[in-house]
């Protein structure tokens, strides 16, 4: 590995972003590719069986009408998940207006009449209680089959049915006033016992409805309160989306959960036909040393800043502008006597749209995303640059309210400017989503993806294909 | 191996069908009653169409028995439909907004067990009279009437009919709001009447 920063994954998850953890593709380097496809279309013909025949019954079978329970934000209003969800967790505009009112239900904002106040907002509460605010649980139940192939070596299947995920939340806002807070707690994190706190923060929200704006401190997941649709970690689908969340040679992904300060300014127009929002965050890494950007080695994390600025036209189109800068501090062969630290630069800058046609019935969603950072040559110790281009379009069609397919592609082309020369990763996968109560609160999913590509350091060839399953209960 | 796919697909089928039942075993009305019970068709033809619209538009956010179990006058069903249309991420365009009220203040005079509309509006009127008889404008004022230190202006809009009702029959305990000694027709009709006493 070049002499970059080292990212150990993170364990942060936004709030509702569950599914992710269980059935994320353990992604395999190395193989020869023609070899990979003919290895897979035979040994993955045994799994397809079982998967499918599980999927229909689980899609066909376990469609009860009513939830035991439903998620905190819905109960307190009496709302279904659709109120503030296409399908949870993808935030709709109401969704994302809610985080950035300071978790309180958006008022209507209707033309020539007078807007409330955030302070109204507050008032017009149903009584706190603890139902209504604290540690709801969401649980994960998945099902996977693997194939890895890795070149010079045997290749692998897995498969597992276990207990995906397990978190606590508890947010929602302190009485007559207008400060808010919001914890994560995960006790489950890909069917390990791992407690981790990703989320923890407290808030402050002022203006009125029509215009606001927030303030928060504490332990924060960076997607939270960000991005429009095309511009938010989660999918619909199961695997999570690559040019987000890979691992590159610099290890660097945009799923963070640092200590952050953040703000933000809200705008919408009458009928939030337009909403503007704007959020500039500063982080600091989960420890003061930046070990969560960082591996172990490090010593300490510049403070890094996350610029956001989202356009949502209604219902549910948007486009989102996001840039991140950082610059880090890393032990490089500690211990040794030609130990040295090395003061890498990281930047991201992408932009995402998406367009909904219908109400609620086909989503076009697409992004790009550009990496930028230092590097430096592991045998020359020559400066360089990693550059990274990764591209998704995505297609959700909303067969009935609860219910939708999907298919995505993502592509991330890397380069390391003293490397042999770029190498593409590819993803692509497809799936079906389905809620299994009217209020959306049971959610069961069934998405097959296959993920292959080079790393452009290694240059070694990658080749996983994955058939995955998971019902999701919130409440 | 085989054995071992058995079990996973077992262990998912099992999971699939327990998941189904414990979901079947909550009480309908703690999210929504089935909105098959909502007999319409006696109705004339173009409410039963009001109603589709109805059930179509406002369950895509919340169960129909928030809007069905409250009482408003045609004009209160108009302003909260449209409260409901400029709302973020809302379906309802100007011309579901008019059929849904249609509809709504239709149900509200014809809904089993309930007066006609006339009845609505002579529960406003005693309503007004009881807020008088039993002294809230002691510590409340509307439109300016009263006691400024906690004005009723709007509260329709900020607080449903069961949340009205919860405080004046339980005040929110450490407050000056003291216990009603009203029955329950007459806290109904005061409720009736707060309840219209909307933002403008």
């Amino acid at each position: 590995m070049g002499y970059i920063c080292q990212t150990k994954k993170s364990s942060a998850q936004a709030a509702f972003d569950i599914r992710r953890h269980c059935l994320r593709a353990k992604r395999v380097r190395s193989v020869d590719r023609a070899w990979i496809e003919k290895d897979q279309v035979m040994r993955f013909r045994s799994h397809l069986g079982i998967f499918l025949g599980a999927a229909v019954w689980l899609l066909l079978t376990a469609a009860p009408r009513y939830a035991l329970a439903a998620p905190q934000y819905a109960r307190r209003y009496h709302l279904k998940c659709y109120a503030c969800h296409t399908i949870a967790p993808v935030l709709n505009e109401q969704g994302y207006m809610f985080q950035r009112l300071g978790h309180h239900l958006p008022a209507s904002l209707e033309p020539n009449s007078q807007v409330e106040r955030i302070i109204d907002l507050v008032r017009k509460e149903p009584e706190w209680s603890l139902t209504n605010n604290a540690a709801m649980a969401v649980s994960d139940f998945s099902f996977s089959a693997q194939r890895s192939t890795t070149q010079g070596q045997a290749p692998s299947s897995t498969s597992a049915i276990q207990v995906g995920a397990w978190n606590a939340y508890f947010g929602g806002w302190i009485p007559n006033t207008q400060f808010f807070y919001y914890s994560e707690f995960d006790i489950v994190t890909n069917g390990q016992t791992n407690p981790n706190m990703p989320n923890a923060h407290i808030g402050y929200v002022g203006g009125n409805a029509k215009s606001s704006w927030y303030v928060t401190v504490g332990r924060e997941h960076l997607q939270v309160t960000e991005g429009t649709r095309a511009a938010e970690i989660y999918s619909l689908l199961p695997t999570a989306p690559l040019i987000f969340e890979n691992k590159g040679p610099t290890n660097f992904v945009l799923d963070q959960s640092p200590v952050a300060a953040e703000a933000g300014y809200t705008w919408s127009s009458s009928k939030y036909k337009d909403i503007f929002g704007v959020n500039l965050k500063v982080t600091n890494g989960d420890h003061a040393d930046g070990s969560e950007i960082l591996t172990s080695n490090s010593t300490k994390n510049s403070k890094d800043v996350w610029l956001d600025a989202d356009w949502w036209y209604a219902p549910e189109s948007g486009i989102s502008f996001v840039t991140y800068q950082g610059q880090k501090n890393q032990i490089q062969y500690t211990g040794l006597a030609n130990q040295f630290n090395y003061y890498g630069r990281i930047r991201r800058d992408g932009a995402f749209a998406n367009y909904m046609i219908g109400r609620n019935k086909v989503d076009l969603l697409t992004g790009y995303l550009h990496g930028n950072d230092d590097w430096e040559d592991p045998v020359t110790g020559a400066p360089a640059r990693y550059l990274s281009n990764g591209y998704f379009a995505e297609i959700d069609y909303y067969i009935q309210r609860g219910f939708a397919l999907a298919g995505r592609y993502d592509r991330l082309r890397q380069d390391v400017t003293s490397g042999v020369h770029p190498a593409n990763l590819e993803q692509w996968q497809t799936g079906v989503e389905k809620a299994f109560t009217s209020e959306g609160n049971i959610i069961g999913r069934v998405g097959v993806g296959n993920f292959h590509g080079i790393d452009p350091v290694a240059f070694t060839a990658t080749a996983t294909r994955t058939y995955e399953a998971d019902i999701q209960f919130n409440f | 191996m085989k054995q071992h796919r058995f079990l996973s697909s077992s262990a998912l089928v099992a999971l699939a069908v327990v998941s189904g039942f414990a979901a079947q075993a909550a009480p309908p009305w703690r999210h929504g009653a089935p909105e098959s019970t909502v007999n319409v068709s006696t109705y004339p033809p173009d409410i039963q169409h009001a109603f589709r619209v109805f059930a179509g538009k406002c369950s895509e956010c919340h169960a129909l028995f928030l809007s069905l179990n409250v009482s408003r006058s045609e004009a209160g069903w108009k302003q909260e439909v449209r409260r409901m249309e400029d709302m973020a991420s809302s379906h309802i365009d100007d011309r579901d907004a008019g059929t849904i009220a249609k509809f709504l203040a239709y149900y509200d005079t014809h809904k089993p067990g309930e007066q006609n509309g006339a009845g609505n509006a002579e529960g406003m009127s005693t309503g007004r009279d009881l807020f008088d008889k039993l002294t809230c404008s002691a510590c409340h004022s509307i439109a300016g009437a009263g006691n400024n230190s906690f004005p009723l202006d709007g509260i329709g809009s900020r607080r449903t009919a069961s949340e009205l009702k919860q405080q004046i029959m339980s005040p929110v305990a450490g407050s000056a709001m003291p216990a009603t000694a009203a029955s329950q027709a007459e806290i109904d009709s005061l409720v009736l009447y707060l309840g219209g006493l909307k933002n403008r």
